[in-house]
């Protein structure tokens, strides 16, 4: 699409401003950040999936990088870069699932395609390995009830690509316990998907 | 009711706990630590989830963003218009960089002017677009994806392009080969070059990859000196020490048939495992760096082997040439920094390369820290800490004393064998001697006058007198005993050391009651004699607690030893040879006792101390170790790792024993051959059926060498290698061996004893899988009635031979009877105390499907729980069978309607 969509000079001064001041404390800026960052995102990701972009990117840790060079000032200290990032992750999560879930209504509804054998099979027994992504935030709600941390430290990791040295440093916790967290929470999401089947028959 | 917060933090905890431990061990820990069941199923639902190889969120992810082929692009018929030198995505191709098996990589440059930045831009090559190639690209994109390392080129993102066509898009290096870059620098530069190779392969270990393909194209060095690693394309995930791939390497190959299911490699810097196509292990990364270090300091290929011969060769090749050090290269080609490769450099390359992957070093940051050794002037593991190059060492150090032992040898053997029973005895006798006499003269200075004695204690046993007759191993050196006691007062001390040698000799025929009379013997002599910290009084003591052990007396042992220590302390100190031995016998008391965890702990302190005491007897010029019993402590640590379930460890310290004794005692050595045998054990328990045939049938040819075929471990090594073979479907010889392995217990022992039922039992479980009904009735009731008259009709093991016959009504269809003779058995083994046993389980679960069958849902559900219970904790929950017993109990608590069912049942979601 039209190339002059990416936001202006001073929605960049903008972002990078509210991230200050959101580091300095200000919750305020925080609510503010939130559409910002949203409308960014849901621009890349749309205009990728439209295939405006030959599939510019396929990676959520890519589009946030994306918004990221275009949102934000570079000369920002690294302190304030990771904050957007952790901002970003929560972001970025919401776009994806809204995605999902219009591609879900566009799928159940309208029935203008023809069901191809490939769809059936999404339907299939099949499924369970490969959960919609909807059902994984579903699982992310529920892990938060239970450990809001660890939930973070997923988004973090999946949405905006952070390294476990960046999220130790965003959570404030150590290394090791941010790959324990991790690994629990990968261990516990996958059985909320889909249960365990007992042993495998392998 | 206790807090969903308490309750997470308990989760978590056991979480870990358990995968802090072996998988093998995780069961027994849950056991202990977990008594609640509905805790302990999420528990384990959660491991077995955290074992899957799929990640749900990112496959999600993928799902979601990568376009399908159904969303068709509108602008599909402008994009086709692209040619290959086009534009991906928003970059534009430059010009093309770099060709490699799966595809072409481009140079390229943002169009959108939004950055100024060049990237490298991957592509699969034209013409070869396949499913099985996409799905490389992917998983090199996944793979990349989770590595960020300054010294491997980043990932930016990846996509498909208008075509459809997956590319990568990487951080450019603009740089030269290492290997051409390294051209004009110092050594020491190089060296600090290749540490950052390292750093970069050893995060990628860290993170579970393995690259397969290092070598300097794939290593780049930009103008600022920083060197990248590049092209994961054929790299792949470890799971549990094995590559896993989508093509598991068969013996088919062509690799320019496109079709290879080998997977690509380059033969100049691949590893023998990996150009046989076998599976692979990190170990393969840390040759091929190991051959780029070669080629860094010598400036030379190690070989050239070209890309013409078919993988057969290179692998045999890369097995059997030997592959001179880089220093001799070096000189070779007339760089005059040969020199500095001597040695250290020498060393770690070789251990780098060496071509079995458990000689080589144990991690990409071992090698690095060897290096760094060498660049401080430190000592190098390669070199200074390798017990076997150590004995190498000494061994070479003490040529002329060892060879003086074996010449006496030979005139001692072949002297007794005109004169003895069997060549078995003599084959026994040999063996003993020869070790024993290595042993005395290692453990004496005066070595040549030993022998002289040794050879008068002979003459006075006057085998003269037994000329004519047959005289036995067994009766020589008993003459030679009362012989010494003559001598004693010739030379109490060479007495008493002789005392100690023949206690060894009767330890190995299996006398530990004389042995200990005459460790008891020596020490009486050697205590007011010698000082306190003299080794040999201490080692006389490890002996006496040896044969306490050999006794069955282990509890004894375990005492005086621990008063022995207790004196060693007090009276030595905490470091030296005859700590080591103490602490060695105490491991192998505690072993009997069933305590492998105590037991490795000890046999790891004993390899240390044996290890201090090599060092420094190297300084001072003694020579009181044996670098035999160090692997001999190796080995036992490598059967309490077994028992501990820690396998690859276990395996690894095995293949060294085994190597070292071939090495140092030749392959057909009981010790040798022992060794070989638990290997063999090993690949049975880890199911690699194959290999466990192969070993199996190298311990029974050995064994028949040494021992003849008449001798219990052949009669063992039969049973087994039987067992590989039915596993692997060799049906006829593993029934030929069967029948052997029966034929030989009955020769070995008289009918009565249980080996000979044990024997029949094997083979009638094996006539009844065969399906051969009649045949294994008849050998089951052969079973029962020997075992019957030999242990009394109230043994467990009788009930065994019951459950046996049971399974055969089975299988007839005979139900009814069948039913009657299941709770037979469990009435037996409940009356004994023996229905907490594997055996048991196998039992209640077989009345339980009959029960099943019936329709009886309400006993079915009882004996079917009783019996997972015992699955569970002896076969642990992954076992197929286990799994088996838990569907039938989901089905019977389903038809119960118990309220319980949703619950035992979750697992069964998925079924109807």
């Amino acid at each position: 699409m039209e190339r002059q969509a990416t936001p202006a000079v001073s929605s960049t001064g903008e972002v990078t401003r509210l991230l200050k001041n959101w580091h300095a404390g200000d919750r305020e800026a925080f609510e503010q950040l939130i559409p910002l960052i949203y409308d960014e995102l849901r621009r890349l990701a749309g205009k990728h999936l439209r295939g405006e972009s030959s599939a510019l990117t396929l990676q959520p840790t890519a589009l946030v990088h994306e918004a990221y060079l275009r949102l934000v000032d570079l000369r920002l200290e690294w302190r304030g870069r990771v904050h957007f990032f952790a901002v970003a992750a929560g972001v970025m999560r919401r776009v994806l699932v809204d995605l999902a879930r219009t591609r879900n209504r566009e799928k159940r509804g309208g029935g203008q395609r023809p069901q191809s054998l490939a769809d059936l099979d999404l339907a299939g027994p099949d499924r369970r390995d490969r959960p919609d992504l909807s059902v994984i935030d579903q699982a992310l709600n529920q892990l938060e009830a239970r450990d809001a941390r660890k939930a973070r430290a997923v988004e973090l990791r999946y949405f905006a690509g952070l390294t476990n040295d960046e999220i130790a440093r965003v959570l404030d916790i150590s290394r090791p316990t941010v790959e324990r967290d991790l690994r629990l929470a990968k261990a516990w999401l996958s059985n909320f998907i889909a249960p365990a089947e007992g042993p495998a028959d392998s | 009711m206790e807090s969903s917060a308490r309750r997470w933090a308990r989760l978590e905890r056991l979480f870990h706990g358990a995968l802090d431990l072996p998988e093998a061990r995780r069961s027994a820990y849950l056991d202990r630590e977990c008594s609640e069941p509905a805790l302990r199923a999420d528990l384990e639902a959660l491991l077995a989830s955290d074992r899957r190889t799929t990640d749900p969120l990112a496959t999600a992810i993928d799902d979601l963003l990568l376009p399908s082929g159904d969303s068709s692009t509108p602008t599909s018929t402008e994009a086709s218009e692209d040619s290959v030198l086009g534009q991906k995505g928003p970059y534009r191709l430059l010009e093309k960089i770099g060709q490699g098996g799966l595809g072409t990589v481009y140079l390229a440059e943002r169009v959108d002017g939004q950055f100024q930045r060049q990237v490298a831009i991957k592509v699969v090559r034209r013409g070869l677009m396949s499913e099985g190639l996409i799905e490389d690209l992917r998983s090199e994109r996944q793979i990349l994806a989770h590595l960020e390392h300054p010294n491997i080129a980043r990932l930016y993102d990846g996509g498909t392009d208008s075509r459809g066509r997956p590319f990568l898009t990487m951080e450019y290096v603009d740089g030269l080969a290492i290997d051409l870059f390294c051209r004009t620098l110092p050594q020491e530069k190089r060296l600090s070059l290749f540490l950052d190779v390292c750093s970069a392969v050893s995060y990628a270990h860290r993170n579970l990859i393995i690259h397969r393909d290092i070598k300097p194209s794939n290593i780049l060095v930009s103008a600022e000196g920083i060197a990248k690693l590049l092209d994961f394309g054929i790299a792949s995930p470890v799971t549990a020490g094995r590559s896993i791939r989508h093509n598991d390497p068969e013996p088919s190959l062509n690799p320019l048939a496109g079709q290879d299911p080998r997977p690509a490699f380059t033969p100049d810097y691949a590893s023998p495992e990996q150009a046989a196509g076998e599976p692979l292990t990190t170990a393969t990364d840390i040759y091929s760096i190991g051959v780029v270090l070669y080629r860094l300091i010598s400036g030379q290929p190690p070989y050239l082997l070209g890309s013409t011969a078919d993988p057969e060769t290179i692998a045999e090749s890369l097995r059997t040439s030997p592959v001179e050090p880089p220093s001799i290269a070096a000189r070779k080609a007339g760089q005059p920094t040969w020199k500095t490769l001597r040695g250290d450099l020498d060393a770690i390359v070789g251990k780098a390369m060496s071509v079995q992957p458990q000689q080589r070093y144990g991690s990409v940051q071992e090698l690095a820290d060897d290096i760094r050794n060498h660049l401080q002037n430190r000592p190098v593991a390669a070199r200074a800490n390798r017990w076997s190059y150590r004995a190498s060492k000494f061994l070479r150090r003490h040529r002329a004393a060892v060879s003086a032992a074996t010449v006496m040898l030979g005139a001692l053997a072949f002297g007794l064998l005109a004169t003895l029973q069997s060549q078995q005895q003599a084959q026994a006798a040999r063996i003993t001697a020869e070790r024993h006499l290595a042993d005395l003269t290692r453990e004496q200075k005066r070595s040549d006058r030993m022998i002289e004695s040794f050879v008068d204690t002979f003459r006075l046993a006057d085998p003269g007198e037994a000329r004519g007759e047959t005289i036995t191993v067994r009766e020589l050196i008993d003459r030679s005993v009362q012989g010494m006691t003559t001598a004693q007062s010739v030379d109490p001390e060479l007495s008493a050391r002789l005392a100690l040698t023949f206690g060894k000799v009767y330890l190995n025929l299996g006398s530990p009651g004389q042995a200990q009379e005459l460790f008891e013997r020596s020490l009486t002599y050697f205590e007011p004699h010698l000082s306190a910290d003299h080794s040999i009084p201490w080692q006389a003591r490890s002996l006496v607690a040896e044969t306490l052990v050999d006794q069955g007396k282990s509890d004894q042992a375990v005492e005086q030893l621990e008063q022995d220590l207790l004196r060693y302390h007090r009276e030595v100190g905490t470091n030296g040879i005859g700590l080591a031995r103490l602490t060695h016998t105490l491991g192998v008391a505690k072993l009997h006792l069933d305590d492998p965890k105590t037991a490795a702990q000890l046999f790891r302190q004993a390899i240390s101390l044996y290890d201090d005491t090599l060092d420094s007897r190297v300084t001072q010029g003694s020579t009181a170790t044996s670098s035999l019993e160090v692997a001999e402590s190796h080995h036992r640590l490598a059967q309490a790792l077994l028992r501990l379930g820690e396998l690859e460890d276990a395996e690894q310290r095995l293949q060294q024993v085994l190597e070292f004794r071939r090495h140092e005692l030749g392959s057909t050595h009981p010790s040798t051959v022992t060794a070989l045998g638990d290997l063999a054990a090993l690949a049975l328990y880890r199911g690699r059926d194959e290999q466990a045939a192969e070993l199996y049938e190298q311990v029974l040819a050995r064994h028949r060498t040494v021992f003849g075929s008449h001798h219990p471990h052949v009669a063992v090594a039969l049973q087994n290698l039987a067992t590989a073979e039915k596993h692997l479907g060799r049906l006829d010889s593993a029934k030929q061996h069967l029948v052997e392995a029966v034929a030989l217990r009955r020769q070995l022992h008289h009918e009565a004893h249980p080996a000979v039922a044990d024997a029949l039992y094997a083979l009638a479980r094996f006539v009844h899988q065969q399906r051969n009904f009649d045949e294994a009735e008849l050998l089951y009731q052969q079973v029962l009635e020997q075992r019957r008259l030999s242990l009394g009709d109230q043994h467990p093991r009788v009930a065994l031979a019951l459950l046996g016959l049971a399974d055969v009504e089975w299988s007839r269809g005979q139900l009814q009877n069948a039913e009657q003779l299941y709770r037979q058995v469990i009435a037996r083994l409940e009356a004994s105390s023996s229905h907490r046993t594997v055996d048991a389980s196998f039992a209640y679960y077989q009345l339980g499907l009959l029960l099943l069958r019936d329709h009886r849902w309400q006993e079915a559900a009882e004996r079917l729980s009783t019996a997972l219970q015992l699955m569970q904790q002896y076969l642990g929950v992954d076992h197929p069978t286990t799994a088996k017993a838990r569907e039938a109990l989901a089905q019977c608590r389903d038809r119960l309607s118990d309220p319980a069912a949703s619950e035992a049942g979750r697992a069964d979601t998925g079924d109807q």
